[in-house]
């Protein structure tokens, strides 16, 4: 039998502007204000799952500093790396196998580091590291892609940038705030054709934290959980075509499985807004056929027009997505925290889809996470 | 004297490593030393990988089957670089996804031969699909950047 598993509290820490404390002391003020929100201390937790990468935090094991500061002392503490829905998934599992009623997931990013050189450390090293590779060239390979699919044009890429960073205007939590225009991102610098430096995502600091409770837990100690009701994830190829890679079946399988755990028919009627991590513009365009958005090929149009249903907007990053605000350890954990956020502002909004993936890292063997997000239905 | 809000630590991180690449790579890895790309072939699926691998990632199979390419390939995508990254070229340079002979995998290197006097117009000069052929290294010591690129075929 499945268990319920609901969010009942979370807690955004910085992101504005250079971290100036330690990782560790980031994660602590972010769980320490969630668990005040939820009501509940240290002693009340069962496990706990940090979301990291070793080389951004600029030390071989992270959550030895990370863990306690999340709440893991004498608990069942977990680190994921690869994105933080990946970690909010070790702490379901927990939920739901019965093991944790009440788990803590946290993620924090302090460290001042060359992302494009971890980046580049992250291909292996006897076929791929070598070739000048980094995320940013593996976005313009795939950006190139679209183009030559048809998908989006140079414009498209450009326009899609100007959208979020729209967004990013009404997010106090941003980390870019300025709101670039379309003329601001098309005649920004060429950094690896086809993608200028304005369509690519920053590096920012901060620390996010969440409370994921039982069923019986979230109703004791809120009356607004957010039930978590599809949550998955998929893998891709490493050695495999350039069509294997484009297709991200693995971003698809994941999205299949959330979306039928959810019961999910039609994503446009049934999901209120979607924050996907899209660190390079042209990414967005790409998950709007997968994630059954539009047709194959029809992402520009979608673009243009707008997604509606029922005379009501779907909005595809209300945040402003990666490009306002970018944290390679705790990225997952931030975006859960901003959909909880935006469904508590939006009385309209019910269901929220959340997507994450390590290709902060880059393209190649990338592994993608997915969850739905969900008021209680009175 | 004025206590600072906080400080800084710098560092960095120098470490050595040394990876055994086992049989299939270093088989492929030697063939280079002899100007040649070798692809192997799943049994199952009958894809064959360039570069070598030692399994197929879909099917699950051991690769034991050798093919000898014509070292010519066509361009899946491309990517030209402008701005200056750690341990990469000097910009501008091109990062492409070479397909070689009839594999069902790709390879990534530099698409050279090219003009590089207007660096803005390298884009409008490679065009996905365009047949390449490897440009080699007099000296070769079995590593894929015993490749020095790949041209367009005349
Ligand atoms: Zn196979």
């Amino acid at each position: 039998m499945t268990r319920k598993v609901g969010i009942v509290s979370y807690a955004l820490e910085g992101f504005q502007g250079e971290a100036r404390m330690s990782s560790d002391e980031l994660v602590f003020r972010a769980v320490n204000s969630a668990l005040r929100k939820a009501g509940v201390g240290r002693d009340s937790i069962d496990a706990v799952a940090v979301s990291s990468v070793d080389a951004y935090d600029g030390i071989t094991i992270s959550n030895g500093l990370t863990a306690p500061a999340a709440g893991g002392y004498e608990k069942d503490a977990t680190r994921i790396q690869g994105g933080g829905i990946g970690a909010i998934l070790s702490a379901y599992a927990s939920i739901q196998s019965g093991s944790a009623e009440l788990a803590v997931v946290a993620g924090g990013d302090a460290v001042r580091y060359d992302d494009a050189a971890i980046s580049n450390a992250s291909y292996d090293v006897h076929f791929h590291r070598g070739s000048g590779i980094t995320n940013i060239q593996s976005y313009g390979l795939v950006a190139t892609s679209l183009l030559k699919q048809g998908v989006a044009t140079e414009d498209d890429f450009a326009r899609t940038a100007a959208k979020n960073y729209k967004a990013g205007t009404t997010n106090r939590h941003a980390h870019i705030t300025s709101g670039y225009s379309y003329e601001d991102v098309s005649s920004s610098p060429m950094v690896a054709w086809p993608l200028r430096a304005l369509e690519i995502a920053p590096v920012s600091k901060g620390s996010a934290a969440l409370i994921l409770a039982s069923e019986k837990r979230a109703k004791e100690l809120t009356r607004n959980p957010l039930w978590i009701t599809g949550i998955a994830a998929g893998s891709n190829t490493y050695a495999g075509s350039w069509q294997d890679l484009l297709e991200m079946k693995g971003l698809r399988k994941a999205i299949s499985n959330a979306y039928k755990s959810a019961s999910i028919k039609n994503p446009i009627a049934d999901i209120d807004f979607f924050e996907l991590y899209t660190p390079a513009s042209p990414l967005e365009l790409a998950y709007y056929e997968p994630l059954g958005l539009c047709e194959r090929g029809k992402a520009s149009m979608l673009l243009k027009n707008g997604i509606r249903f029922s005379g009501r907007e779907i909005e595809v990053n209300p945040s402003g997505g990666a490009l306002c605000t970018n944290p390679g350890n705790c990225g997952g954990v931030y975006r859960a925290a901003i959909a909880m956020e935006y469904l508590e502002k939006h009385d309209h909004a019910r269901r929220g889809f959340i997507q994450d993936s390590d290709i902060n890292l880059g393209f190649m063997g990338e592994t993608y996470h997915v969850m739905i997000l969900e008021k209680e239905t009175r | 004297m004025e206590t600072p809000s906080f400080m800084s630590k710098q560092y960095n991180m120098h470490l050595d490593f040394s990876l055994a690449l086992g049989a299939s790579f270093t088989k492929w890895m030697q063939a280079l030393k002899e100007k040649k790309i070798l692809g192997n072939t799943c049994p199952k699926c009958k894809r064959v990988f360039v570069p070598a691998k030692p399994f197929c990632e879909i099917c699950f199979e051991e690769l034991k089957d050798w093919v000898e390419t014509d070292g010519t390939g066509v361009v899946e995508s491309f990517t030209v670089t402008y701005q200056k990254f750690r341990n990469c070229p000097e910009p501008p340079y091109v990062v492409g996804i070479i397909r070689i002979g009839n594999a069902g995998t790709c390879m990534t290197h530099w698409i050279g031969g090219l003009d590089y006097k207007h660096p803005d117009e390298i884009p409008e000069k490679i065009k996905i699909g365009m047949k390449v052929e490897p440009v080699w290294k007099e000296e070769r010591v079995g590593d894929p950047l015993d490749i020095l690129y790949f041209k367009p075929v005349a």
